[in-house]
């Protein structure tokens, strides 16, 4: 629609060049793992070779969804035949493909396929599979799911292809796609049971992982991406805050927060801390789980952490070797927070410590602040919530 | 002067200049900044396109002149070509000297392209003691495309410096407001005043791409050597209502005022921004960017002289200090994925332009004016950025015994060099800017 307006606006030739373009192309120049089909073929992350045939195709959605597709590829026809479908002409060199796919439960050649679709492998691998609208039955997830999944794919160096996946789920509301990884191997016989098969290409360009269990964000570990060792092998402590100018108070702080942190170069960040104090006038402990804002009640914590609390409320958190997926990909951080407590419905404090993936940053001057939340509910924009301790 | 690569042909080119731009671009299609303030291109009737016309695009220029007897189909082409260059200091940018060649240097643009408006009046004479009118069109009022040189010589070791030195600011940026109004008029014919309002529904998108880091600087890698450069490409929509009001005084058959408001509303562009930092895994997220657009205020006359000469000195008044800083965040997060900053001035502008007497159906005008500047040299940069500028007009028209009128006109727009060395933008973006401008317009109104 948006497109349409613009072309019968300007009368113009629509198939051009864009700014998405333009961002997949530094994609593809940086030689980052997500391939994108049609870009800089000069800089392919891709190999092309013939994938026409049968494939189980399995994709861990971000919905939670670990999925089986059954898939088959052949060179397009117009208007082709169940004939045409059969015969399945080989992809000897780039060019369309015409694909349908399958539930894993059903059969290529027999049942009605879930979609039919045509992409395009360019020289360097790449092709994009647009599944819209994929819709997936009650008795696969408990409810039906309605979505337009777009999966960006190249083909490895073994003939396989993989990638991930993005689009919108529009039934029922709420669910994720971005960030789905997939991988597909090939299956001539459809005796291929997807829980024995990878959901997502390995580390190396684009051979699926064989053991299948690499999840998101698992590739492309730095080599140096571990933690500086101390001398004893353990992760070196940063100097904590200075926060004696801040005044505390003892305050029962059990509950859930949501803690509002905003580094000092600007960048923000939200997190859902459930804390359970236990104490009395000479201090007690605090034993807390930390969650991203988004988690549903009942969610695995990513970490749990049990502290000391000051007789006048003052209680800090360090934790080496934090990791939690995010939507930059997998953190990876030793993080020190320094807390004071304003009242029973607020704390706040300064932060130390370094992230080391996926971007190295130092959280020296990070402050944060913490407010009551209800787990489950929409977290108030980080920019519209204190993100530290008032001033003195 | 870095070399240029080719494009496809459509919405918008890139060219070497030269003939070779415009038989290129007379090609494509597509809009281009700008004009009269950052992003306007309504220049529908050509030079005649003032608060005092009275053709078919009444209903923009001042909608109180639709309640004219007459009916007429006005159809408009507007051909603009764009030479701007942005030179990136290293020194005044604090760009280390083995980066300079990354992060450094000139940037150029050269943009051509059309854009179409259809407009048309209907008058009804004698309604009591009024004259009555309406009218109806599509236009562009607002719309900014560019696609900056790319540098296929830059070192390769650095992905992301093919996009250029000027990639902190904009890579590539294209924004259209899209406007349908109807507009109704009313004159009292015995006082001669005239009002008029046009309500106008906008429809603007935008998609821009940047180079990004997450802190807002311009280094190409961190401190364990790999990559930091990143990318941000933010798509985004929304659709608002606006309105014109104009009031006219025509005191006599040789003298006319008019006053024109364009209330213009303030867009919140809501789309998806990808996002690429570093080395980390890029992410698609829901993101929005408040982007108000100025009102404006015109002021002209139509002043007769003996001979047939006529006299038309028009001022505007845009608004843009609405402008203030421009972020656009993700939605529910509130994270800044795009932050400007802006700080813009209003913009004040002055035209004036002299019609001939006719002979034989043929008429000219030529004029010229002056537009104070939008953006103060702390906030300059590649992208939606314009300081003071002066321009010359020259337009023909030919009238037929039917009364198809035809015109051609042609507009020079130069801005005054700019070096800017107090940039607060992040990256900071100091360094010497230079903008040339050419428009031309083809206009066809058929009475009937």
């Amino acid at each position: 629609m948006r497109r349409l307006a613009l072309c019968t606006g300007l009368l113009a030739a629509c198939n051009t060049n864009t700014p998405d373009d333009d961002y997949h192309a530094f994609l593809s120049r940086a030689d980052r793992a997500r391939p994108d089909a049609g870009v800089d073929a000069a800089h392919p992350t891709g190999h092309f070779s013939d994938i026409s045939g049968n494939w189980f195709l399995r994709a861990d959605l971000t919905a939670g969804l670990d999925l089986g597709l059954r898939v088959r590829m052949c060179r397009y026809m117009e208007s082709p035949t169940e004939a045409d479908w059969t015969r399945c002409d080989p992809l000897t060199e780039p060019g369309r493909l015409m694909v349908r796919l399958w539930l894993e439960k059903q059969r290529i050649g027999v049942d009605a396929p879930l979609v039919e679709t045509s992409s395009t492998v360019d020289e360097g691998g790449h092709f994009v599979l647009t599944a819209d609208p994929l819709r997936l039955p009650a008795d696969l997830v408990g409810s039906d799911i309605v979505a337009l999944v777009v999966m960006y794919a190249h083909i490895t160096r073994a003939g396989s292809w993989c990638g991930d996946a993005d689009g919108e789920v529009t039934q029922p509301p709420g669910l994720e796609i971005d960030g789905s990884t997939f991988a597909a191997t090939r299956d001539p016989d459809q005796t291929a049971k997807h829980f024995e098969l990878p959901f997502a290409c390995a580390a190396d360009d684009g051979v699926p992982d064989p053991g299948g269990d690499a999840g998101p964000g698992d590739d492309a570990t730095p080599p140096d991406a571990g933690p500086p060792p101390g001398p004893d092998g353990a992760v070196p402590r940063p100097a904590s805050p200075d926060l004696t100018d801040v005044p505390s108070v003892a305050a029962d702080v059990s509950g859930h927060w949501l803690v509002t942190a905003r580094l000092a170069n600007g960048f923000a960040l939200q997190l859902w801390l459930s804390l359970v104090y236990a104490g009395g006038p000479e201090g007690g402990t605090l034993d807390g789980a930390m969650h991203k804002t988004q988690d549903a009640p009942g969610t695995p914590a990513a970490a749990t952490f049990t502290t000391t609390v000051t007789p006048d409320g003052r209680f800090e958190l360090w934790l080496p070797t934090f990791a939690m997926q995010t939507n930059l990909g997998r953190l990876e951080a030793d993080i020190l927070l320094s807390a004071v407590t304003a009242s029973a419905d607020a704390f706040c404090g300064e932060g130390a410590g370094q992230v080391r993936r996926p971007l190295a940053m130092s959280l020296e001057g990070a402050t944060f602040a913490a407010q009551r939340f209800v787990p489950g509910t929409a977290a108030p924009p980080a920019n519209e919530v204190a993100s530290a301790c008032a001033a003195p | 002067m870095a070399r240029r690569l080719g494009r496809d042909s459509g919405l918008f080119v890139r060219t070497q200049g030269g003939a070779l731009a415009a038989l290129v671009c007379a090609a494509s299609v597509c809009p281009t900044p700008a004009t009269a303030a950052p992003m306007h291109v309504a220049r529908m009737d050509g030079l005649r396109g003032d608060p005092v016309d009275t053709g078919p695009f009444a209903f923009w220029w001042n909608p109180a002149a639709l309640a004219r007897p007459g009916r007429a189909l006005g159809l408009h082409g507007l051909f603009a070509m764009r030479a701007a260059s942005y030179d990136r200091d290293a020194a005044l940018n604090d760009v280390a000297p083995d980066e300079a060649a990354a992060n450094a240097g000139l940037a150029t643009i050269d943009t051509a392209g059309v854009i179409p408006a259809l407009g048309f009046r209907q008058g009804f004479a004698d309604v009591g003691p009024f004259d009555l009118g309406f009218g109806l069109g599509f236009f562009v009022p607002f719309a900014g495309v560019a696609d900056w040189a790319r540098h296929p010589d830059a070192p390769a070791e650095h992905p992301g410096a093919y996009d250029g030195p000027q990639r902190w600011a904009t890579i590539h940026s294209r924004l259209v407001f899209l406007a349908g109004s109807v507009g109704f008029g009313a004159a009292h014919r015995a006082s001669g005043v005239s009002l008029g309002i046009a309500p106008t529904l906008y429809y603007g998108e935008l998609a821009t791409t940047r180079a990004r880091n997450v802190d807002r600087s311009d280094d190409l890698v961190d401190v364990t050597g790999e990559l930091k450069e990143g990318r941000i490409v933010f798509e985004a929509d929304d659709i608002r209502v606006g309105f014109n009001v104009g009031l006219r005084w025509d005191a006599s058959p040789d003298l006319g005022f008019a006053l024109t408001w364009h209330q213009v509303p303030e867009f919140v562009m809501d789309g998806r921004a990808k996002v690429a930092y570093g080395t980390a895994d890029p992410f698609s997220i829901g993101a929005e960017l408040a982007f108000p657009l100025p009102d404006l205020f015109r002021a002209g006359a139509s002043i007769g002289l003996p001979g047939g000469w006529v006299l038309r000195p028009f001022l505007e008044f845009a608004r843009w200090s609405v402008m203030e800083r421009q972020v656009a965040v993700s939605k529910g997060e509130g994270q800044p994925l795009i932050e400007i900053e802006r700080d813009f001035d209003d913009v004040w502008g002055f035209r004036l332009r002299c019609d001939t007497p006719r002979w034989r159906g043929w008429g000219a005008t030529f004029g010229g004016g002056f537009e104070t500047a939008a953006t103060p040299t702390s906030t300059h940069e590649p992208g939606l950025a314009e300081g003071e500028s002066v321009e010359a007009m020259l337009g023909l028209d030919y009238t037929f015994e039917a009364g198809v009128r035809v015109s051609l006109s042609t507009t020079l727009q130069t801005f005054f060099a700019r070096d800017v060395s107090d940039s607060i933008q992040k990256p900071t973006t100091n360094g010497r800017y230079t903008d040339d401008r050419v428009f031309s317009t083809l206009d066809v109104e058929v009475p009937f």
